[in-house]
């Protein structure tokens, strides 16, 4: 816990303070989580705003301090999904639905070179957000949570509250698709990274 | 580790946690305030109605009713009655020895 229990009792009687406390010990931590969710840097603080603003409003029915943080992972997930699928219903013209042409035209119009490191990183981003767009919302959120995030079964278990088994047969499902898109992607580019 | 793994956990290093922006705690608190006006006059809204139920029912209880409620048709006794219908009679007799 990044805030100590009394801290949290404060925020649900309506103390602004302490939930100012809150949003701050969270907000990186959330924000990182939601920047790897959305892959979308410009929309990372948008989402992180209204994850924080459902934790205001919602902050007086958590039952016991101890679920907090599961509790502010499933804000963050819901938060990430709406946002995942109004970006599905928009269709928008996405950097990795671009021909490789048309990347590094892109790139040379932002001009500027790279370093080593900085075109890794961008090529890591661009494999990782074909791979987990090519899914659903539902199957990309539970991959990184687990994956990209770290969360152990347990830690998932009381963010979806749902048994192990099932998320067992979730993920196995998901990593299934998500390999299926990798294969695809690996037989068209020669090498994924 | 097979290589999806390796691809994804690679994407934590590529994407770091970013620094809030200045303008992150300004711009949640323009929109916890812009949603909780509605709010705020929902709340109002239903203690008015509150108060108004609970003055209805008081008023109700304590002038309506009573208003309402009839006379009970037979407010005496059968003992009554007779000796109410017979009252004359009852004088002009002779006492009992």
């Amino acid at each position: 816990m990044l805030v100590e229990f009394d801290v949290l009792e404060q925020a649900r009687g309506g103390n602004e303070a302490a939930f100012n406390a809150i949003v701050r010990a969270y907000r990186k931590r959330i924000l990182g989580t939601i920047a790897r969710l959305i892959n979308r840097p410009e929309d990372v603080e948008d989402v992180g705003q209204e994850v924080f603003l459902r934790l205001y409003f919602s902050l007086g029915q958590l039952r016991t301090p101890e679920v907090f943080e599961p509790w502010l992972y499933r804000l963050t997930v819901n938060a990430a999904y709406d946002y995942l699928r109004r970006q599905r219903r928009r269709h928008e013209s996405r950097m990795s639905d671009l021909s490789e042409q048309q990347v590094t035209m892109a790139d040379a119009a932002a001009g500027g070179k790279r370093s080593e490191d900085e075109e890794y990183r961008r090529r890591v981003r661009e494999t990782v957000e074909a791979l987990l767009g090519s899914v659903s919302p539902e199957d990309r959120i539970l991959l990184t949570l687990k994956e990209v995030e770290g969360l152990s079964l347990r830690e998932l278990e009381q963010v979806y509250h749902v048994s192990e088994n099932t998320l067992k047969v979730r993920l196995f499902r998901a990593r299934q698709r998500v390999m299926k898109a990798f294969d695809a992607l690996a037989k068209t580019t020669g090498e994924v990274t | 580790m097979d290589e999806l793994t390796g691809v994804l956990a690679a994407y934590r290093e590529a994407v770091p946690d970013p620094e809030p922006g200045e303008s992150f705690m300004p711009g949640l608190w323009a929109r916890i305030d812009a949603r909780r006006s509605p709010v705020r006059v929902l709340r109002a809204f239903a203690h008015a109605f509150a108060v108004l139920a609970a003055v209805t029912v008081l008023f109700i209880a304590t002038v309506l009713i009573p208003r309402l409620q009839t006379a009970p048709v037979y407010s005496a006794s059968y003992v009554d009655v007779l000796e109410n219908e017979h009252a004359g009679e009852l004088a002009e007799a002779p006492p009992v020895r």
